[in-house]
């Protein structure tokens, strides 16, 4: 399952956004993205699940192009989680999950006893099988999030985006999701983009650094998420320590 | 199991429909009007009350629907062709035909196709496609513009017609005969694509990247939604008026009725029904005979909506 991206460059309106991008991501785990904002993150998130087009440059998924695939076949390869999820007033969590079978349906039919049992499993991996009756609304912050994750992951694609999932959230609800999404990287390849460094050490495989809309540095955390790289790519310094003997790394500001 | 239990509500109001006028008609009397052959009560009843259920009963699909489809795509409750001047600007497309001696219903489709893509090419942004909020907000102005040009158009037109056409401006059925039913024949074949996209506009609802990302072909069926909706609403504006508050109602009541989904079959169906009910009692009260049904839909209408608002804004808050 390769993905690679060649010379990528992306527009919205007239103003270019996404510069010349060139990387591969590795075929298992989770990559994290990061960069100071507006360097073009969820851009770039979004030109990889092909909800944008590309102005020029190629987006490989096994060697077949992105943005030229049919969007049903696309949406069972790529899946994406958008920043800010709207979901509509009432719906309960096991319909919401079910919206994420949307590519495998049939038009018209409804949903198979596979597409059943991969929505219950989606909502057991994320740990909401007691609360599939309740409605979103109705969730706390971390639930709601974990909502939203089993939507991507019912749509049993073989990528899954995620548009900064840890936002907003107090920190229980971030240890429990950076938890979720550790046991997850066994099975699905994550494309997650971050803020706190500190999480980025300890979740991702392979880091992404931009910066501007240009790639700064891509590879594992222990050399993306370095004191020089990090500067160049945030414009700050920063402090990074690793904590002894539970090589765990934590990372930042100097200025904090 | 729900569509077919809205179903039966909307066939046994027609059949009320049927019965009901200035001569009441028992269901015997009526079962034998109808089987009887055009003959004494039989006559009236196939030649006046029948074509007039018939298209009452579709014009109200269409307001439905395309109420529903619209309020989805914008995702504002408030949101339906009759706040956001697609039902004036086709009304005002009618007038204009009328008085130049075209068809109404090609009227009324000019003015309501002019209007969606004036507020398509107002609202739209080239960074982020068309911006829901303005879409409403400056569909509000342009109902107001559409609705004083339609009645200045009608008040320089002359005492006879006035009288008339400002009934026909409020909504009303006086006057549907069987050209009538074969206008809304081809209607119904054109709202088929609005009833069946029921999943489509559910998914929008997601927000167009999820949507997107899910598979959709968000800009294509959105404009061709828009579109068929925009027809849709037109074609029924043509044969009845503009009825008041029915496709914004029967958003809300198909939700209630449907655990909040988007169903448009169920909306079709709740505007067929409300329309059928302000008909009849349109035409039961005598005195006020010349009172339009579309008084009678913003009468019910509108505390319709306040309870279903309010219903949905506690569910919110709780």
């Amino acid at each position: 399952m390769s993905f690679t991206v060649r010379n990528l460059d992306i527009y919205l309106g007239r103003s270019q956004i996404l510069h010349d991008l060139s990387f591969s991501l590795p075929s298992r785990g989770v990559t994290g993205i990061i960069g100071a904002n507006g360097c073009g993150k969820s851009t770039l998130l979004r030109g990889l699940a092909g909800v944008l087009p590309a102005q020029s440059g190629n987006i490989l998924y096994e060697g077949e192009e992105v943005t030229s695939m049919s969007p049903r076949i696309r949406a069972r390869r790529i899946a994406l989680l958008p920043q800010s999820g709207l979901a509509p007033p009432g719906l309960t969590v096991r319909q919401l999950v079910t919206r994420g079978r949307t590519p495998w349906l049939r038009p018209f039919l409804p949903m198979t006893p596979s597409d059943q049992a991969a929505v219950e499993q989606a909502m057991r991996a994320v740990g909401l099988t007691d609360l599939s009756a309740r409605s979103v609304d109705s969730l706390s912050g971390g639930e709601r999030q974990r909502a939203w994750i089993a939507l991507v992951l019912a749509q049993e694609s073989g990528i899954v985006l995620l548009d900064e999932p840890l936002n907003f959230l107090d920190l229980p609800f971030q240890a429990e999701l950076v938890k979720l999404l550790r046991g997850l990287r066994q099975t699905c390849r994550i494309v997650i983009i971050l803020h706190d460094l500190t999480v980025a050490a300890r979740l991702c495989d392979h880091v992404l650094a931009l910066k501007s809309g240009r790639l700064v540095a891509s590879g594992p955390p222990s050399e993306v998420l370095t004191r020089d790289l990090l500067s160049a790519t945030f414009g700050v310094d920063f402090d990074v320590q690793d904590l002894p003997g539970t090589g765990k790394r934590v990372v930042l500001p100097e200025s904090f | 199991m729900r569509h077919f239990l809205l179903f039966l509500l909307t066939l046994t109001l027609a059949f009320l429909a049927l019965s009901a006028g200035r001569n009441w008609l028992s269901p015997p009397e009526l079962l034998e009007a109808l089987l009887g052959g055009p003959q004494g009560v039989g006559r009236m009843v196939w030649s006046l009350r029948v074509p007039r259920v018939l298209v009452g009963v579709v014009a109200g699909c269409c307001f439905g629907v395309a109420g529903i489809v619209f309020q989805s795509l914008l995702r504002n409750p408030l949101a339906s062709p009759d706040i956001i001047g697609l039902s004036q600007s086709a009304a005002l497309g009618a007038v204009v035909a009328l008085m130049a001696g075209l068809p109404i219903m090609f009227g009324a489709w000019v003015g309501g196709l002019s209007a969606i893509l004036l507020l398509a090419w107002l609202a739209g942004h080239p960074r982020h496609g068309i911006e829901p909020r303005a879409v409403v907000l400056q569909g509000l102005g342009l109902a107001i513009l559409s609705g004083a040009a339609t009645e200045a158009l009608i008040l320089r037109a002359g005492d006879n017609d006035a009288g008339m056409m400002m009934t026909w401006l409020a909504g009303t059925l006086n006057g549907a005969g069987w050209p009538e039913v074969h206008d809304a024949l081809w209607l119904v074949l054109i709202m088929v694509p609005l009833l069946l996209s029921g999943r489509t506009i559910d998914r929008l609802e997601l927000g167009d990247d999820l949507a997107r990302a899910l598979g959709l072909r968000v800009g294509f069926l959105r404009a061709t939604l828009g579109l068929n909706a925009a027809l849709v609403v037109a074609g029924a504006v043509a044969l009845c008026g503009p009825m008041t508050f029915v496709a914004l109602a029967a958003g809300p009541i198909a939700r209630l009725v449907c655990y909040g989904r988007p169903d448009p079959i169920a909306a079709a169906l709740a505007g067929a029904s409300f329309v059928t009910i302000a008909d009849m009692l349109a035409r039961s009260f005598s005195s006020m005979a010349l009172l339009p049904g579309g008084l009678y839909t913003a009468l019910i209408g509108a505390p319709i909506l306040i309870l279903a608002v309010r219903r949905q804004a506690r569910r919110e808050t709780s």
